[in-house]
């Protein structure tokens, strides 16, 4: 064959490679799924961005670095899901808050963005931290010297590649384009709230039971293949406590006032933790809590421990039957997760000392606190009733 | 280095393309030489240390082909000859079977001598089956070609060295002495960036979005799985592995044609094949061949009446197996295929005689469903991290734990609901997604792999690799699927290669890397 027949072949073949690769960059640079090239954010185009499992950590520093704000909420998918940051109580309060909450990240997630957001002159005035007890168990020993915090996120090369030339880049933005007319997008915010829109018509099609099942499925699992202490060995510290620790001195070194949240659990998940004999540990756990937030050196003026996990009418709301595909509980998603209904009556009592069912613990109260408290829910899980008999059988 | 990265595509690539062509212009020697000095840098890419070994490994080998070509036929030679397999054998053992062997002592003499962590060099089966068979066709007096660069550029040559083709130096010793090839050819380049980009898009298009459904299925710590979540599994696997390796098969395929030299076909649609015995005509032909020519034949063949033979099939393919990996699932693995191969031939035999026959299309459809059906039990050994987990695969496979839909599927399904639960069809709650997903990637996999023309025959035309005995792989079945160096199929061509460099922002190993 004539060598023009294969200058034309290769011309052409080379011509539409790098015109695709070149037109699909520009396409996902515009519609900016993630958020983090300052595209125009236009109404029934990409306004709305939908929610992504990958680079959480450079979209959030992304929009926190543009927002330096002055309140933040930290924690994982409990957080990120529960606490809006754009409740009013933070604007009562002159504050502009972002949610840095990622999902199954632990405190030393929390303290590299701390760490990132002093070191650019935005250490938050009031922070929210939700402290997991589930990270706490079975943590590995804190090793001797700390490790280095990595540096924070920036758009270099390779995250170029991957966010704008890549099929994950194409797929982001189609799908950013596509929940423009969706009624429950799963959806991130600019503020970094997770609305969990996307569960309501999941709730609709499979019904919370389904939902509060399959996690407590997987949560009997996860904690079956954790050890059952807190505290590594005799006078260790784990690597989540010498993460708190260091993220309590961070935070009052630089006159943050921090609130740390034990989440709300659902009473499902206490009796489950009962029944799996982790209820002394959950105590000893948040006695740990406490004297972290004591040992600090502005102690207990700078950092209050709220407990809302204690037994009550709002914790132990009732668990939809199995077939009951209609009932929209008013708290929780499921037993792990609690909405942002609940986490506006969490916001308001913390912020603006409104009436709640969260206690602040104290070092004086605490034995008697949590002997109460063990009391309560060894006597719930005695009591014969719907939610004692659901976890019976995930024990069965 | 890998072909599916920035690094390679962008600047590795490039170089050595050019730097070839270049130096071509001062003499083949030149020519070569810079093509063998950029595979060892591609090579060394992946870790510098092992490059002694390499290098060692091709001088000793050189030495004592050149020595056993000289002696071809005679008992000096033959001396020779064994001593250098011995060599390479105990160096392939040391660096891939010294863990498995005394962790299996332990296991079954109690003892407790200590496991030693060696670390595998990369392609290390590859470049010594490759220099075993130099040295059995030096004592055959096989070997004519003798000029140490080129041997260095044989045993290195960057697109088949760490994951093959296994090559015969006879195929590639003629085309490295070529003198055209040192000149850049429109044609090679088009033809051989037209297979790469076909590659890479099977690689990265296909393989790796089908790892994400099998991989969890073989986790050590995963539940015991119902039927469908165990084939979905182990199929997602079978497409997986076939796309991933004939991918890079086609990758090194279309990389060599750029440089003017055409490597041995590996890959021709294996899951179609009608018996076991063409199945391994179709997969990973360039270690069959060697597997055939330098164990099965020396052992015997088919020469020494059935019995033998039958004893030979099951040796070569244990072997065959264990040159995978040291484990005993491979072991159980090639047992498995010398099984399946015994009972082919026998049935073959027994078939010749039965007077009944099936209507051709149902024959053909039930024999490729049988094979198939046997390749998948099988890659549950070859896949599964241990024998415990394969076995677990395996009961699910047979439906020891029951058939589970998810229960978001089953409640969609109306009345046929109910007749799936009184047949005994269960649900489980949570995964209804993945499923879906799972099974929806195995439909395209499957679709490809059964219904498509394949790498070679869309190429057909152009040659695009060498077959056995100077066959071409034509099959007058593609026709209409066929390459040509119009606009359209430049413009289809583009666009696959668009996408497939699109999806190279994290680049995943080849699985046969690990071998």
């Amino acid at each position: 064959m004539p060598s023009s027949i294969w200058r034309h072949y290769l011309f052409w073949m080379l011509a539409t490679m790098l015109a695709t690769v070149g037109l699909c960059g520009a396409f996902n640079a515009f519609i900016d799924p993630l958020g983090i090239f300052g595209s125009p954010r236009i109404s029934g185009l990409n306004a709305t961005k939908p929610y992504l499992d990958h680079h959480r950590d450079l979209t959030r520093w992304e929009a926190t670095r543009q927002l330096c704000p002055t309140a933040g909420i930290f924690g994982n998918s409990r957080a990120e899901i529960g606490f809006d940051p754009e409740h009013p109580a933070f604007e009562q309060l002159g504050l502009v808050a972002f949610n840095h909450a990622i999902p199954g990240t632990s405190i030393n997630t929390a303290l590299r963005q701390l760490r990132w957001l002093q070191d650019i002159g935005c250490s938050p005035k009031v922070i929210i931290l939700g402290v997991e007890f589930f990270d706490f168990l079975g943590s590995p020993p804190a090793p001797s010297t700390a490790s280095p915090l990595p540096a924070a996120p920036r758009i270099d090369a390779t995250v170029l590649g991957e966010t704008v030339f890549s099929v994950t880049a194409l797929r982001d933005s189609v799908t950013t384009i596509a929940i423009q007319y969706n009624r429950y997008p799963a959806t991130l915010t600019s503020r970094g709230f997770n609305p969990l829109l996307n569960y309501i018509p999941e709730v609709e099609r499979n019904g919370h039971y389904a939902l509060f099942r399959q996690r407590a499925i997987e949560n009997l699992k996860n904690w079956s293949k954790k050890s059952p202490y807190i505290y590594p060995a005799e006078g260790k510290r784990s690597v989540d406590h010498a993460g708190l620790e260091a993220f309590l001195h961070s935070a009052t070194e630089s006159r943050s006032t921090v609130h740390l949240v034990i989440y709300p659990y659902h009473g499902q998940l206490r009796l489950m933790m009962e029944r799996a004999d982790l209820g002394q540990i959950f105590s000893d756990w948040k006695a740990l809590i406490l004297k972290a937030a004591n040992q600090t050196p502005a102690g207990t003026n700078a950092v209050k421990v709220w407990d809302f996990s204690r037994l009550n009418a709002t914790t132990m709301e009732p668990i939809p039957a199995p077939n009951d595909r209609r009932t929209q509980l008013a708290h929780y998603w499921e037993a792990g997760h609690f909405k942002k209904a609940l986490g506006d009556q969490l916001l308001d009592q913390i912020l603006l000392d409104h009436p709640g069912f969260g206690i602040v613990l104290d070092q004086a109260s605490l034995t008697a606190y949590l002997e109460e408290d063990q009391v309560q829910t060894q006597e719930a899980l005695r009591q014969p009733s719907p939610l004692t008999r659901e976890v019976d059988s995930l024990f069965d | 280095m890998l072909f599916n990265s920035y690094a390679f595509l962008l600047a590795y690539l490039p170089v050595t393309f050019a730097g070839f062509f270049l130096f071509g212009r001062f003499g083949k020697g030149s020519g070569a030489a810079w093509l063998a000095a950029c595979s060892l840098f591609f090579y060394g890419w992946w870790d510098y240390h092992y490059l002694t070994l390499l290098l060692a490994s091709i001088c000793g080998n050189y030495l004592a082909g050149s020595y056993i070509a000289r002696n071809a036929g005679t008992t000096s030679g033959k001396h020779v000859l064994i001593a250098a397999v011995v060599v390479n054998l105990v160096l392939l053992g040391y660096y891939k079977y010294a863990g498995f062997f005394l962790s299996s002592a332990n296991m079954l003499l109690g003892t407790e001598w200590p496991i030693l962590n060696i670390i595998l060099p990369i392609g290390i089966s590859f470049f010594t089956f490759t220099q075993i068979a130099f040295l059995a066709d030096a004592y055959a007096g096989k070997v004519t070609e003798y000029r140490l660069i080129y041997y260095v550029l044989f045993v290195t040559y960057f697109p088949h060295l760490v994951a093959g083709p296994v090559l015969h130096h006879r195929e590639m010793m003629p085309q490295f002495d070529e003198d055209r090839n040192y000149r850049p050819d429109l044609s090679n380049i088009s033809v051989g960036l037209s297979i790469f980009a076909l590659g890479l898009a099977k690689k990265v298009l296909i393989a790796d979005n089908l790892a994400v459904y099998a991989s969890p299925v073989f986790a050590t710590q995963a539940d015991a799985p119902s039927l469908l979540i165990a084939w979905g599994g182990a199929l997602a696997y079978t497409f997986q592995l076939y796309f991933d390796f004939s991918g890079y098969s086609d990758m090194a395929i279309g990389l060599s044609r750029l440089f003017g030299v055409r490597l041995p076909l590996n890959f021709n649609s294996p899951y179609k094949a009608q018996n076991i015995t063409e199945f391994w005509r179709r997969w990973h032909m360039t270690l069959s061949r060697f597997l055939r020519d330098y164990l099965y034949i020396p052992l015997g063949g088919n020469r020494h009446g059935p019995v033998r033979r039958h004893a030979n099939l099951l040796t070569t393919m244990v072997l065959g197996g264990l040159w995978h990996g040291a484990g005993w699932n491979f072991v159980i693995w090639g047992a498995l295929h010398g099984a399946f191969l015994v009972v082919n031939h026998a049935w073959s035999d027994l078939a010749q005689r039965l007077p009944l026959r099936l209507p051709p299309v149902a024959g053909r459809a039930i024999s490729i469903g049988l094979t198939f059906i046997c390749v998948v039990f099988a890659w549950v050994y070859f896949r599964a991290p241990d024998l415990a987990t394969a076995n677990r695969i395996i009961l699910g496979m047979l439906g020891a734990n029951g058939v589970l839909l998810p229960d978001a599927i089953a409640s969609r399904l109306g009345p046929l609901w109910t007749t799936l639960q009184e047949i005994g069809v269960g649900t489980f709650l949570g995964g209804g997604g993945n499923f879906i997903e799972t099974w929806a990637w195995i439909t395209v996999g499957a679709g490809i792999a059964f219904l498509c023309p394949n790498t070679q025959e869309i190429m057909n035309r152009f040659e695009p690799a060498l077959a056995e005995h100077g066959k071409r792989t034509a099959s007058t079945a593609t026709t209409r699927l066929e390459w040509q160096p119009h606009r359209k199929h430049a413009v289809i061509v583009g666009l696959v290669f668009a996408f497939g460099v699109l999806a190279l922002s994290r680049p995943t190993e080849f699985l046969y890397f690990q071998f």
